[in-house]
């Protein structure tokens, strides 16, 4: 199969896909009742879905291609963790202050950011020192740790109220917003984000070669990791203060792009990524509220059932056992 | 007899770390095809010299010139590659994919190949005898026959100056004599300075056009038949 027909075989998946979430839902609502349910919960839950899972798809595929590793993603590199602990400090402290609901969720958000940045700057300092990427994984998880432990001190002080939002906060979902006026100012930066990442192709091909042969090709080296790890950063705090803390997918789309197309080649390897993780974050959807639920099933769950066996795969495949 | 042309310079350039220097001043120039070894025990400063040329580290003083201007980062990507001795592994490139990485400084930003590039690769693929792996992957290729890729990928990039580290390494007898018979030819035809980094005086009398030896932290040029091992002691 050529890649243009591969292209063209994914969108019309996608698309069904997005039909499909449209209209399934776990509640059955008779048709003339689901007009507004539809433009409502699942146009904007479908939207999220593709957008999301194509972000944070491609967010992995940087991380990978930085660290030069196949199990970096920003859920293994505890980057994950850094959004969740600051959603935490949101979610525990801010809430004293009695804000608006708009402007919490957007201090929210910023400061899921901000935890991502801070997680990703550490990982780069602490690369500086490391010799092999596989210890970087290590200290990702150590990261991971350490944040879940400072969470759990606030969850363990925290009310009951915020301590429940908090819960449910990192179930997962991609309803958690559903007014399209609100959820513009999380997609328009993470589109602005994923059209940056097609003007830096070439600089991510040279990372391929490791930083040596890079440099030797006259890649700013520097300059390009800066780039990457704010590229990465925004987007995995935006998404994760969006949808929760998305596990796997991140680390496992672009070993599927890279598989189906059988290239390392980011001309190709990102709107593959995009594609797939896009049509994978739709496929957990329509798994979380399949009929006959009670209800939907925690996004997180989904993701985690599906991702984990595909990591476990990727490492018997690259014989790294 | 042609003159030749000085690509590569030193000028009282001295090489190491501020609490370890390894070289006093060295003074020496390269000139157009011309295959030169550098030789010298592990550890006396072969690959800090290469580090160094690649401003992967700064000399501690001194300079080096590149066709009597000094040497810049910027433009290193047109006037030095590079062939590691390590293997570089990427999952889907085949052989034509990364001999095209070569031609990435010469292309726009998006690192599209235009037709010049696209036969350049072709003319490469052809004269290394690269045919019938042309769409081999690399990570399917043996020793030999990657180094030989790495060694197109590097012609590619049109460099003045390539200089290899231990390209021979890992190789077995008949594809060291390969590569370094390659290495003479691409040094006579194509009028390019190749700096070889290597352990092996037996090649570098039957292919060197002169040597460079590390020793007592100088840097002093022999000719290629004159070292032995005693050199070494």
């Amino acid at each position: 199969m050529t890649i243009s027909k591969k292209i063209i075989g994914l969108l019309i998946l996608l698309l069904g896909l997005s039909f499909l979430g449209i209209a399934l839902g776990s509640v059955l609502v008779p048709f003339e009742e689901q007009f507004d349910l539809i433009f409502n919960l699942r146009t904007s839950r479908t939207v999220t879905a593709i957008i999301a899972g194509a972000g944070i798809s491609v967010a992995g595929l940087l991380m990978q291609t930085l660290f030069r590793n196949p199990l970096a993603g920003p859920s293994v590199l505890g980057i994950s963790s850094g959004s969740t602990l600051g959603v935490a400090l949101g979610i525990f402290a801010i809430n004293l202050f009695g804000i608006s609901s708009f402007d919490q969720k957007m201090s929210i958000s910023i400061l899921a950011i901000l935890g991502a940045m801070a997680v990703t700057f550490l990982l780069l300092f602490v690369s500086k020192f490391l010799k092999k990427s596989n210890t970087l994984l290590i200290v990702g998880l150590m990261v991971g740790y350490f944040v879940s432990s400072v969470v759990n001190v606030f969850s363990f002080y925290g009310d009951k109220t915020n301590l429940q939002s908090f819960v449910y906060w990192g179930f997962g979902s991609f309803s958690k917003e559903i007014n399209f006026e609100v959820l513009w100012y999380y997609f328009t930066p993470i589109l602005v984000l994923i059209f940056l990442i097609f003007l830096i192709q070439k600089q991510l091909n040279l990372l391929l070669m490791g930083e040596k042969y890079a440099v030797s090709m006259g890649l700013d080296y520097k300059k390009t990791r800066l780039l990457i790890i704010l590229i990465v950063g925004l987007l995995v705090g935006i998404i994760t203060a969006l949808c929760g803390p998305i596990a796997f997918l991140g680390i496992a789309t672009p070993h599927l792009a890279r598989n189906f197309i059988k290239k390392s080649d980011h001309r190709f390897v990102i709107p593959f990524t995009l594609l797939m993780g896009a049509c994978l974050g739709l496929i957990c959807d329509i798994i979380s509220r399949l009929p006959g639920l009670d209800g939907s099933l925690p996004l997180n769950a989904v993701t985690s059932f599906i991702g984990a066996p595909i990591v476990v795969w990727i490492i018997f495949k690259n014989k790294m056992a | 007899m042609m003159e030749q042309k000085v690509t590569l310079s030193f000028h009282d350039l001295e090489i190491g770390y501020k609490d370890q220097p390894l070289s006093r001043p060295i003074n020496l120039s390269l000139q157009e095809g011309e295959l030169v070894a550098l030789m010298g025990l592990n550890g006396v400063g072969k690959t800090t010299l290469f580090k160094t040329i690649l401003k992967e580290q700064s000399a501690l003083d001194g300079e080096i010139k590149f066709r009597g201007s000094s040497l810049e980062l910027n433009d290193l990507q047109h006037s030095v590659g590079i062939v590691y001795t390590e293997r570089t592994h990427i999952f889907g490139f085949t052989v034509r994919d990364m001999i095209a990485m070569g031609r990435m400084p010469h292309t726009n930003r998006f690192g599209k190949l235009s037709k010049r590039d696209i036969s350049i690769v072709d003319s490469y693929v052809r004269e290394l005898g690269l045919e019938e792996i042309e769409h081999k992957q690399i990570d399917n290729l043996s020793d030999g026959q990657f180094q030989k890729v790495m060694i197109a990928r590097v012609l590619v990039q049109e460099t003045p100056v390539i200089l290899l580290d231990e390209p021979t390494a890992f190789l077995d007898m008949k594809n060291k004599v390969m590569i370094y018979k390659l290495l003479k030819k691409i040094a006579k035809e194509q009028k390019k300075t190749i700096l070889v980094s290597t352990h092996q005086i037996d090649f570098c009398a039957d292919y060197c056009d002169k040597a460079l030896l590390f020793k007592d932290k100088a840097l002093i040029e022999k000719s290629a038949q004159e070292l032995s091992s005693t050199d070494f002691d």
